[in-house]
C-alpha cells in the first residue's frame, strides 16, 4: 500500500533536524560534497562532478532549475532533489516539465529519518510550490530513474511509468536515406535564431514539446562543457526545416557510439530527414564508430520514420516515469503525445 | 456500501452476472465461463453481491498458469472479467468492491506469485492505485505486412502432444520466468476454448521430432484488428526453422484474408531481433502490461527483464 503524501507550502521548513529550502548561491560546494560521496559509494564508473558541469546544468539551463535541499544543523547537505526545468508547448500552450535529477539521501547525515520519507518530502514539496496550470508553472515531474530510485518513487511521490523505454540503433552501413531534392545541409559552431522555426512546425504534430530556440539549444549543445556536439541544420527554400545533433559516448551499457542526441524534423520534410540521415552515418563512419543509437518515443511519427530508413529497435534498461500535475495531462496522455529525444533527458 | 457481499460466484448468480458483465462491456459467454471454470475452478473467482436482491455490482476472476520461475514451478494468474461500476465504487474508493474483490481473490490464494493483466484505461486507474499493479512493459508489437505470402503448407497440429514439452523445454532455458507450455496447458489454451478458432501449425524433423509450432488466430487486441502470431515455440538456436514457421504464419495470415501479421515478444528475445530481420516493424500499441507483484525480489522491473510472454499469457486472443 502506498504511504500518504506529505509536503511542505512554503519553505524553509524544519523536517526533523534537517531544514529544507531551497537553493542559495554558494550552496553548491554542499551539495557536490555530498553529491560526490553518495554517488561515488554505489557506482564504481562514478567520476566526480566539477562545480562547472554543476553551474552548467542548473545554472545555466535558459528554462531554469529548482533545487530543494535538506541541511543538517553543521550546514551539509543531507538529501536533494533537484529538477531541470523544460520550457514546453503542450496543446498550443506554453507550460513547464520539470525532469528530476541527483535526486540523492545520504545515510549518515539523515540524522534516523527513513530514506523514504525524506525523498516523498522532498518530492511532495517540490508539487506544492511549483506545480500548476500557469506558464511557468509545471504540468508535469518526470524522470528517468534507476530501479532503486524508482521503487522510491512510486512508494513516496505517486509517479507511475510513462513508458517502458526501447531505443533504436543502427550500423551507418546499414541505413538508406531517401533523397533529398532542395536541401541543403549547414554544419553549425551554434543555432541561428530561426531554428525556432522548427520547434513551431513541429509543435503542430507533437501535442506536447519541449521548447527548442536558439537559447536552449546552444546551451544544451554548443555549451555543453563534457562533451563535443556535432550540429548540423537542414535548409529548404533557406528556410531552416529540420536539425539534428549527435556525439560521441557509451549508453545503456553499450560503448563508443554515435548517439543521436536531438532530432526535429518539420513534419513533411522527408528530404531534410533523409540529408540528416546522410549527415549522420558520415560523421559516425568518419569517426570510426560502428553503431547509431538514438531515444524516441514509440508513439511518435518518427519512430517508424526512422525504422524505415533501417534503424532497428532493441531493449534499453530505461523507462520513463512522471506525475501527473494537472486535469487532463496524465501518463497516459503524455506516452501518446510527448515528443523527446535523448537530448530531453540528463542521461548526456 | 459496507453492506456489499464478496463471495465466491455461485450458480444462481450466472443471469445476474451475465447481465452486469454485459452492462459493463465483460460479454464472457457462458461456455466459455464453464471452459475458464475447469481450468480455474469456482474458488479463483469473486462476485460483489448487493445482499438485498442479489443483485451483482463487480466481478473479478483469475486463470492461473503454471510458470517456471527461478527453478521452481509458481502460479502467475491472469486478471480476466474483472468490473465494477466506478459510479457504485465513488471513484477510487478504497473500500469500493472493485478493491475488495482483488484484495478477497489475493488473499484467498497467498501462493500466487504474480497477477496480471492487460487493462483497458478506466480499470487501469483503479488496478493501479488500489491494488498496486504496475507496468510492466508499454506493449509493442510486431506488425508486417503479408500480402506477398505463399499458402500454409506446414503440419496442422489437431491436438497436443508429449512433445509439446520437449520443444518447450528447448526454449526455455534463458527464461527468468515463463508460464509452463506443456501438453495440458497447450490443449486447453488452444484447443478446448470454445468459440474461438486458432490454427496451429508445427514442423517436425525426419524423425518426427516436433522442432517448432506456431498458433495463429484473427482478432482485436491493443487497438490493432488483424492476424496475429498468438504463440510462437521456436528454439532461437534453430533460425532456419524459425522462418519456415513464420514464412507460413504470414501465409495462414494471407489466407485468412488479413493484410498483417502482428505479434508480441519481449524485446530481450533474441527472435524480437529476428522478427525485424524479417520485415517486421515495432509499433506502439494501447495495450499496457501490467503485474501484480507478491514478491518484492521478482517485481515488474525484473518481470520486464525476464519473464517470456507471448499474446497467449492473455486470454483477451
Amino acid at each position: 500500500m502506498r504511504a500518504r503524501l506529505f509536503g511542505f507550502d512554503a519553505l524553509p521548513a524544519q523536517y526533523g533536524e534537517l531544514t529544507v529550502r531551497t537553493y542559495r548561491p554558494g550552496d553548491e560546494r554542499a551539495i557536490l560534497e555530498t553529491f560526490n560521496r553518495v554517488f561515488g559509494r554505489v557506482d564504481v564508473t562514478f567520476r566526480p562532478r566539477s562545480e562547472a558541469f554543476w553551474r552548467w546544468r542548473f545554472l545555466g539551463n535558459p528554462s531554469g532549475s529548482r533545487i530543494l535541499l535538506a541541511f543538517t544543523p553543521e550546514g551539509r547537505v543531507a538529501g536533494q532533489l533537484a529538477c531541470l526545468v523544460q520550457r514546453v508547448r503542450l496543446d498550443g500552450r506554453p507550460s513547464c516539465f520539470s525532469q528530476g535529477v541527483d535526486q540523492m539521501s545520504d545515510n549518515d547525515l539523515r540524522g534516523g529519518l527513513k530514506r523514504g520519507s525524506l525523498v516523498g518530502v522532498l518530492g511532495n514539496t517540490m508539487v506544492k510550490l511549483y506545480a500548476g496550470t500557469g506558464p511557468t508553472q509545471d504540468s508535469l515531474g518526470w524522470g528517468a530513474p534507476v530501479p532503486a530510485a524508482w521503487r522510491a518513487g512510486k512508494a513516496f511521490a505517486r509517479y507511475e511509468i510513462i513508458r517502458t523505454q526501447l531505443k533504436l540503433c543502427a550500423a551507418p552501413g546499414a541505413l538508406r536515406p531517401g533523397p533529398a531534392p532542395g536541401v541543403v545541409l549547414e554544419e553549425l559552431r551554434e543555432f541561428p535564431p530561426e531554428i525556432v522555426g522548427v520547434f513551431e512546425r513541429a509543435s503542430a504534430r507533437h501535442r506536447a514539446l519541449a521548447v527548442r530556440d536558439k537559447a536552449q539549444l546552444d546551451w544544451r549543445w554548443r555549451d555543453h562543457p563534457e562533451r563535443r556536439c556535432h550540429m548540423a541544420l537542414a535548409r529548404r527554400g533557406g528556410t531552416v526545416v529540420g536539425y539534428a545533433v549527435w556525439t560521441r559516448g557509451d549508453f545503456d551499457g553499450a560503448r563508443d557510439e554515435a548517439l543521436l542526441c536531438d532530432w526535429l524534423v518539420a513534419p513533411g520534410e522527408d528530404g531534410a530527414a533523409a540529408a540528416l540521415t546522410a549527415w549522420l552515418v558520415e560523421g559516425a563512419r568518419a569517426a570510426g564508430l560502428e553503431r547509431m543509437t538514438a531515444l524516441l518515443p514509440d508513439t511518435a511519427p518518427e519512430w517508424l520514420e526512422f525504422q524505415r530508413t533501417g534503424w532497428r529497435v532493441y531493449p534499453s534498461r530505461y523507462f520513463f516515469i512522471g506525475r501527473q500535475y494537472v486535469r487532463g495531462y496524465d501518463v497516459q496522455w503524455m506516452n501518446r503525445n510527448w515528443y523527446y529525444t535523448l537530448g530531453d533527458t540528463d542521461l548526456l | 456500501m459496507t453492506g456489499l457481499e464478496i463471495r465466491v460466484p455461485r450458480p444462481a448468480d450466472e443471469g445476474a452476472l451475465l447481465a452486469a458483465g454485459a452492462a459493463l462491456g465483460c460479454t464472457r459467454t457462458a461456455a466459455e465461463r464453464a471452459w475458464l471454470a475447469a481450468r480455474a475452478g469456482a474458488a479463483r473467482a469473486r462476485v460483489a453481491v448487493l445482499p438485498e436482491d442479489g443483485r451483482v455490482l463487480g466481478h473479478y476472476a483469475c486463470v492461473p498458469r503454471t510458470t517456471w520461475i527461478a527453478a521452481r514451478e509458481a502460479v502467475f494468474a491472469e486478471v480476466l472479467d474483472a468490473f465494477a461500476p466506478r459510479a457504485e465504487a465513488h471513484g477510487l474508493q478504497r473500500e469500493g468492491p472493485y478493491a475488495r474483490l482483488g484484495h478477497a481473490l489475493s488473499e484467498a490464494h497467498p501462493e500466487d506469485l504474480v497477477h496480471h493483466g492487460y487493462f483497458g484505461r478506466a480499470e487501469w486507474r483503479m488496478a493501479n492505485a488500489l491494488l498496486d499493479f504496475e507496468v510492466v512493459r508499454n506493449q509493442c508489437l510486431l506488425v508486417r505486412g503479408c500480402v506477398d505470402a505463399g499458402v500454409p503448407a506446414l503440419e496442422e497440429l489437431a491436438r497436443f502432444d508429449h512433445q509439446a514439452k520437449w520443444l518447450w523445454e528447448r526454449c526455455s532455458g534463458a527464461f527468468g520466468a515463463a508460464a509452463i507450455r506443456d501438453e495440458g496447458y497447450l490443449n486447453w489454451r488452444f484447443v478446448e476454448r470454445p468459440g474461438v478458432r486458432y490454427e496451429r501449425r508445427g514442423l517436425r524433423d525426419a524423425n518426427g521430432i516436433l522442432r517448432g509450432l506456431y498458433v495463429y488466430r484473427s482478432g482485436a487486441f491493443g487497438g490493432r484488428s488483424g492476424g496475429w502470431l498468438v504463440e510462437w515455440i521456436v528454439p532461437p538456436e534453430e533460425p532456419q526453422v524459425g522462418e519456415r514457421l513464420l514464412a507460413d504464419a504470414l501465409a495462414a495470415a494471407r489466407a485468412d484474408g488479413q493484410r498483417e501479421l502482428a505479434c508480441a515478444l519481449p524485446e530481450w528475445s533474441p527472435w524480437f531481433e529476428a522478427f525485424q530481420r524479417a520485415g517486421f516493424r515495432v509499433v506502439a500499441s494501447e495495450a499496457v502490461l501490467a503485474a501484480r507483484c507478491f514478491a518484492r525480489k521478482y517485481d515488474e522491473v525484473w518481470l520486464r527483464d525476464h519473464w517470456w510472454t507471448t499474446l497467449a499469457d492473455t486470454l483477451a486472443l
